[in-house]
């Protein structure tokens, strides 16, 4: 598995939960909104590319509509092995939380 | 459509993203940028917006940049790595390779700056390429005279007869007049009468008021920006009155200072209706300077041809039985400053083959200084042998090392020209004083001026990087890098011919400026055939007036103890003269002889010192003041065909009324020694504009004071005024001297290039025969041997360089000597003096390095690896 940053896999569950709606706008206004932070147009571009490359998305030109001047955009999909890998990492990270409690519990007793 | 009305976020934003973007990406992500700025306009207005906006874009372009790259860089990097590293190792080295470099551009950049400055006049009018002016040739028995003036009558034909031309304006020159306002009293450069047209050919804008309409109506002027706040200072000056040489006129607006690139350098422009006297409508009445539009898509040498003879029908009547004639012609007014020197020129005209000789001279300091960056690089190339035979054996193609060493020369030339940009800022107020400019650090920061540069440095990059990369292309690895290096032989050769090369241009270059010295030290020294020296030079002019008065006034002044005489002309050595025709009693009108004269009185040739050498002066005493005949120079008796001077006493010429020539004066040289002496003579009328004080030793100051107040006594309310003849004379040299003075500094840094390029050579060569010095020391050589041996090459050089600059150089000055009437010849001594300028300066240059090397101890060098 190629290691992904955490911006990356924060851009697979985003498009997750946006559906077929999907694109650089959308996907930047859901991540701004929930992190809080600014997101750079070209910092999320270049994750967005990079996720192409590994076979984690795919884009769709989606049909053209009145609200961009009749103007196509360009959607986002997960593929399958985006899919697994975000499995994957789900995996990963329930193994490595799954004591956490109980660990920081006992921390902050002694 | 919608999208029209939309608002888009910046243009330059938007672009620099297009231009970075893969292309089939482009769309969707600009469109994307387009969307949420949109919004952001919506919801929190434009100021937010554009802020949002910019801190998206500049978090947005690094991201973007390094991830178009990646992968591509590394090599780039690894250059770049190497580049810095060999520069680190050998800092003196680079130091001296950069700096030679830098300080030649820097130099050409300087010289681009003026040499541009120069030829950009009058180009900023709109539709310059359409304003002409027109000039007259007076064509008389013999001579031709060019005057950039014509006559009313002749501007009328243009302007009635002939539908090419659109516009046309007279200007009559009033040179310097005094200006009066209130108490404020100056004299003022470039006081002009004009046409209202004025403002529809020339592009002079208007600050306040409506300058056009105000030169309609008589007795108005415009003036400056700058005189309104001399005379004015924060009041209103439209509607005052100022009083302009004799006549008082109503400011009717205010116009912009004249740029510095134009040759109509105005001040203040008064209507030419408000002219007083009212021109004399002749066509010999050369007096307006004028100025014509032709329509759009004329071809101006047609029309040239078409207007050439137009004054035939009106002056043939004049002129019959003669060949005079008045031959019109047009100057492009772009050209009227670099290549009209006429009479009555507004101002000084440039120089243009000054103009061709510095840029010249740029050329081969850029040339100096891209050998010492070859020669400097290839004597390097060595160190590099065992980078290229890893690079090879890694797997690099030829191809991909040639690009290595041209990609490094590009890089170093570029951090080389920025060096230069700083340099040249930093010369530039030094730079305005040698050349009388008016440049700003700024003016360096124009796009063109730095595009050429970076175009330059590609282009020379290319040019410099050729040759050590293809000869370190070919290295073969499996010698490079056992270190079995090329003898280096052919090698050396070729530096060594690339620095005869540079010492070559430096002799020249070095005699060239010897010989421009020497013809100015001859022309400042050379006896003029009067006396220069110690004349204090009162010019009369606006409102004060000699004419009835000059002897109370002489007497008055000689009083002075210092003063040891005083005499009146209507000219003096230097300044504008006077010529008119002449003719010599029987002869035929159409044989008239064109004389330059001065009015004078009968004390100003023994005032001046002028040698007579047949008949006398004018007599003194009773009848001064009145003319008693004429005295002509040497240079008349031939235009005149007189065989000898004592002939010429008693012969009767008729110009104004006619009498005998009394005397005949040896030549002197009323104008500078780049003209040759010309037909002359001398009369006494009462037409004084200059009063010329011999004065001795004693109290300068004093001298000046006890003759203000005199002036003041006798002419209140003109300016008083004075110069040194001596000073003023040389004026005229003023062009000459400029020249010599940039060539100095030029070819001193050229030499100074030159000299850094031996230094960096003699350290390579001397490290490079570290072992062979230490053997030869062992087997017992002495230091002189050492020292011998590793200098005389570079003696060798310098002797070749200077055998063949002599001839070029000789041939040179040749040819720049023609200019000048009366001049020197390139002596011995030129020569001799670069020859040994150059030696010592070599010899200054490698003893240092040669030294150490030859007195270094064997052991030491043997045991150096």
């Amino acid at each position: 598995m190629r290691v992904l940053t955490k911006l990356e896999e924060s851009v697979l569950l985003s498009i997750l939960k946006l559906k077929d709606n999907a694109y650089i706008v959308s996907i930047k206004d859901q991540l701004e909104g929930l992190t809080g932070k600014n997101l750079s147009f070209g910092a999320l571009y270049v994750s967005l590319n990079r996720l192409i490359k590994f076979g984690y998305l795919k884009s769709v030109i989606g049909e053209s509509s009145s609200v961009r001047g009749g103007r196509a955009k360009k959607y986002y999909e997960l593929t399958k092995d985006g899919i697994s890998a975000l499995k994957e990492i789900r995996k990963l990270q329930n193994l490595m939380w799954e004591d956490f409690d109980s660990l920081a519990d006992e921390l902050i007793k002694t | 459509m919608k999208r029209k009305n939309r608002a888009r976020p910046p243009r330059v934003g938007q672009w620099i993203l297009k231009k970075i973007l893969p292309s089939e990406e482009r769309r969707y992500f600009i469109e994307g940028i387009e969307e949420r700025y949109e919004r952001e306009l919506a919801d929190r207005g434009r100021l937010s917006a554009l802020g949002w906006y910019l801190k998206d874009i500049f978090c947005t372009i690094p991201p973007l940049i390094t991830d178009n790259f990646s992968g591509k860089t590394i090599m780039i990097k690894n250059y770049l790595k190497i580049v810095w590293r060999n520069a680190h190792r050998q800092k003196a080295y680079t130091l001296i390779t950069l700096a030679g470099f830098a300080l030649g551009i820097a130099c050409c950049i300087l010289i681009f700056l003026y040499v541009r400055f120069e030829r950009s006049y009058d180009d900023f009018h709109r539709d310059a390429n359409r304003i002409f002016r027109v000039v007259l040739a007076w064509h008389t028995s013999d001579t031709v005279n060019y005057w950039a003036t014509i006559s009313t009558p002749a501007a009328w034909e243009l302007k009635d007869k002939y539908p090419q031309v659109e516009k046309i304006v007279r200007i009559s020159n009033r040179g310097t007049q005094p200006v009066g306002y209130e108490e404020k009293l100056f004299y003022e450069e470039g006081c002009l009468y004009a046409d209202p047209e004025i403002f529809e050919i020339f592009s002079i804008p208007a600050v306040e008021g409506n300058p056009r309409a105000a030169l309609i109506r008589p007795g108005t002027a415009v003036l400056t920006q700058r005189m309104a706040k001399k005379y004015f200072g924060n009041k209103n000056p439209l509607g005052q009155f100022i009083r302009i040489g004799n006549e008082t006129l109503e400011i009717a607006g205010i116009i912009a200072d004249p740029p510095e690139n134009t040759h109509l350098k105005y001040n203040f422009i008064a209507s030419l209706l408000s002219e007083n006297p009212p021109s004399n409508d002749s066509w010999g009445n050369i007096a307006y300077h004028t100025y014509i539009k032709l329509k759009t898509g004329i071809d101006w040498k047609t029309f040239e041809a078409l207007i050439s003879h137009m004054a035939d029908p009106y002056t043939q009547d004049y002129f019959k039985g003669s060949n005079k004639a008045h031959i019109y012609y047009l100057q492009p007014i772009q050209e009227i400053h670099l290549h009209s020197n006429i009479r009555r020129e507004f101002e000084q005209p440039g120089n243009p083959s000054a103009l061709n000789i510095l840029a010249f001279v740029a050329a081969l300091i850029f040339f100096i200084a891209c050998l010492n960056f070859i020669n400097l690089t290839t004597a390097r190339s060595n160190r590099r042998a065992i980078e290229v035979g890893v690079r090879k054996t890694i797997g690099a193609q030829r191809l991909q090392l040639i690009f290595q060493f041209i990609g490094e020369s590009i890089f170093l030339l570029i951090i080389a020209m920025t060096a230069a940009l700083v340099l040249a800022a930093a010369a530039v107020p030094q730079f305005n004083l040698l050349a009388g400019t008016a440049f700003s650090p700024a003016s360096l920061s124009q796009t063109d001026l730095l595009l050429r540069l970076f175009i330059l440095m590609i282009f020379s990059g290319i040019l410099v990087g050729f040759y050590p990369a293809f000869f370190l292309s070919s290295f073969r690895p499996i010698f490079a890098i056992k270190g079995l290096r090329h003898s280096g032989s052919r090698q050396y050769s070729l530096r060594k011919i690339l620095v005869v090369c540079q010492l070559f241009i430096s002799v020249a270059l070095i005699i060239s400026t010897l010989v421009i010295h020497k013809q100015i030290r001859f022309m400042k020294n050379q006896h003029l055939g009067f006396n220069k020296e110690q004349k204090l030079i009162i010019p009369v002019r606006g409102g004060a007036s000699i004419r009835d008065n000059y002897l109370i006034v002489k007497g008055e002044i000689t009083r002075h103890a210092n003063i040891r005489g005083a005499t009146v002309s209507s000219s003096i050595p230097g300044q504008f003269c006077r010529i008119t025709g002449i003719l010599l009693e029987g002869e035929d009108l159409k044989d008239e002889h064109r004389f330059y004269f001065y009015s004078v009185d009968h004390d100003f040739v023994s005032e001046y010192g002028i040698e007579i050498i047949a008949g006398r002066s004018f007599h003194g005493g009773k009848s001064a003041g009145s003319s008693d005949g004429y005295i002509i120079n040497e240079s008349a008796l031939e235009e005149l065909g007189l065989s000898t001077p004592e002939d010429a006493i008693g012969k009767r010429i008729i110009w104004s009324g006619d009498q005998e020539i009394i005397g005949v004066i040896k030549d002197f040289h009323f104008s500078g020694l780049q003209t040759k002496i010309e037909p002359f003579f001398l009369t006494i009328r009462p037409d004084y504009r200059y009063i010329s004080l011999s004065i001795g030793p004693g109290n300068l100051e004093n001298t000046i004071k006890f003759t203000e107040g005199v002036w003041n006594k006798f002419f209140p309310g003109s300016i008083f005024e004075y110069f040194f003849l001596d000073e003023e004379f040389d004026r005229q040299y003023r062009s000459e001297e400029q020249t010599a003075r940039m060539f100095t500094i030029f070819v001193t840094l050229g030499m100074f290039i030159t000299c850094l390029g031996i230094l960096g050579l003699i350290s390579y060569s001397a490290e490079q025969r570290t072992k062979e010095i230490g053997i030869r020391k062992v087997l017992g050589a002495s230091g002189s041997d050492i020292l011998v041996l590793l200098q005389k090459e570079y003696f060798r050089c310098v002797l070749i360089a200077n055998l063949i600059a002599w001839p070029a150089a000789y041939f040179a000055m040749h040819f720049w000597l023609q200019n000048f009437a009366y001049r020197v010849n390139p002596g011995m001594a030129q020569f001799l003096t670069a020859a040994v300028v150059t030696v010592l300066l070599t010899l200054l240059t490698i003893s240092y390095q040669s030294i150490k090397a030859a007195t270094a101890n064997p052991v030491e060098s043997l045991r150096y690896e």
